[in-house]
């Protein structure tokens, strides 16, 4: 069994499932968290994740929140981890004039488009 | 849509950079699920632009609309479906067709199509003051729906047995919910003796299940004579993510029987099988009879 790459947080089973399931069907190992406490622990245990793909809202706290507990965690806040925060709220992203990637995408996400950003933030060749 | 500003944090770390990025908010709502992460802007770099004002710290909204509830809530099975129709569409391509995962696909499908049409129920049933009748579904059709879709019963080197009850048994569960959960039982029965044969056993693989009602639950036994439990103890099998399949599983299946049968007043126990496989027993409040249970319970 390849360890994951990908870590998936939502409070909502059939999300983190579903998406579990389609990282799968596309080679790409992932494991998944239904809270902060668990993400955390999961990170701690599989030093290979390199991105986390984040709901914004959870049942007790939000996806942002996340960052701050790895920030705050000795073991963990030299990992190079990247952020990929999917919400379903009406909210209007507005690519910053950097020219960076954003890693914020809307519900109902395509597919296609979460599988290739995930792709694109893990650097495979092929997004 | 309306229009937002965006930014970029850059922190450096020891060399590496992290990078987040978030949406302002244009109002309270949206504000209640950003949170301000720039605290320390000494690490910023020169020239990168910085979300302050626009984010707040969390407050509650104090209302939220009924069409912005049905909106957020329906993008949960929204997405599931279109995540679950893209495995689909994936799995129908493939060399080898997986007839059994995409049965099982689709009926996740259909179990998120009932969930939104819940939800809609739910906002025009509190929108109009009606009252939603309760679910209630025959548990004997569950089991067999679930054997059904895993094919079981054409599944070479593998006997099914049942007993139950003559008498109807009703239970307090949305139907293609309480398939999902034997279809999870019954799938892991079915797998773990498939891991026995692999392993160099060349018995006769078999999963008995009985039925019966008294004291107003359902009691539900699913034996097989597969390789048994790992060395764990038997409740780890419901937490969420642990898996013995390898990249095969997700590790939801147990957790998810363990949260719908909680939901509706039901537990669920695995253990060693009296000789060998493992059993799983399932208990249920019988329709109607679910505060009762629970009054004598507590």
């Amino acid at each position: 069994m390849r360890p994951p790459v990908v870590l998936v947080v939502d409070d909502v089973i059939a999300i983190v499932e579903e998406l579990m399931t389609l990282m799968r069907l596309h080679k790409i190992p992932a494991t998944g968290a239904l809270d902060l406490n668990s993400a955390i622990q999961t990170l701690g245990r599989e030093p290979d994740i390199r991105v986390i793909a984040c709901d914004v809202r959870l049942d007790r706290g939000s996806g942002p929140d996340l960052i701050d507990l790895i920030e705050n965690h000795s073991a963990l806040r030299h990992r190079d981890l990247q952020f990929l925060f999917i919400t379903g709220d009406p909210v209007v992203l507005e690519q910053n004039k950097d020219g960076n990637r954003l890693h914020m995408l809307s519900k109902p996400v395509q597919p296609a488009m979460l599988i290739a950003t995930i792709k694109q933030m893990l650097g495979f060749e092929h997004a | 849509m309306r229009k937002g500003l965006a930014s970029t944090i850059t922190r450096k770390d020891g060399g590496q950079r992290r990078e987040a990025v978030l949406p302002c908010a244009t109002n309270q709502q949206q504000r209640y699920y950003i949170r301000k992460l720039i605290r320390e802007l000494a690490e910023t770099q020169p020239g990168s632009r910085l979300l302050q004002s626009t984010l707040t710290e969390n407050t509650p909204p104090k209302e939220a609309s009924s069409d912005a509830i049905l909106v957020h809530e329906l993008s949960q099975p929204l997405f599931t479906m279109s995540m679950a129709s893209e495995s689909l569409r994936i799995a129908l391509e493939a060399e080898e067709i997986d007839r059994a995962g995409m049965r099982q696909t689709v009926r996740r499908i259909a179990d998120q199509i009932q969930r939104a049409q819940a939800i809609i129920d739910q906002v025009a049933s509190t929108a109009s003051g009606r009252v939603m009748a309760a679910e209630s579904c025959d548990v004997v059709a569950a089991v067999a729906g679930a054997a059904h879709l895993l094919d079981l019963a054409i599944a070479p080197d593998l006997e099914i047995s049942w007993l139950s009850s003559d008498q109807e048994m009703l239970v307090a569960m949305n139907r293609i919910e309480l398939e999902q959960v034997f279809i999870n039982v019954l799938r892991n029965a079915r797998d773990s003796i498939k891991t026995r044969k692999e392993a160099g056993w060349d018995g006769k693989g078999r999963i008995a299940i009985t039925m019966d009602s008294y004291n107003g639950e359902m009691h539900c036994l699913v034996a097989d004579n597969g390789a048994g439990l790992t060395a764990c103890a038997p409740e780890t099998v419901f937490q969420p993510f642990f898996t013995t399949k390898g990249d095969d599983g997700t590790g939801l299946g147990l957790h998810i029987c363990r949260q719908a049968l909680h939901n509706a007043q039901g537990t669920i126990h695995i253990a060693p099988g009296a000789l060998e496989g493992a059993m799983v027993e399932i208990r249920l409040p019988l329709f109607g009879q679910e505060h009762e249970v629970r009054q004598t319970a507590g």
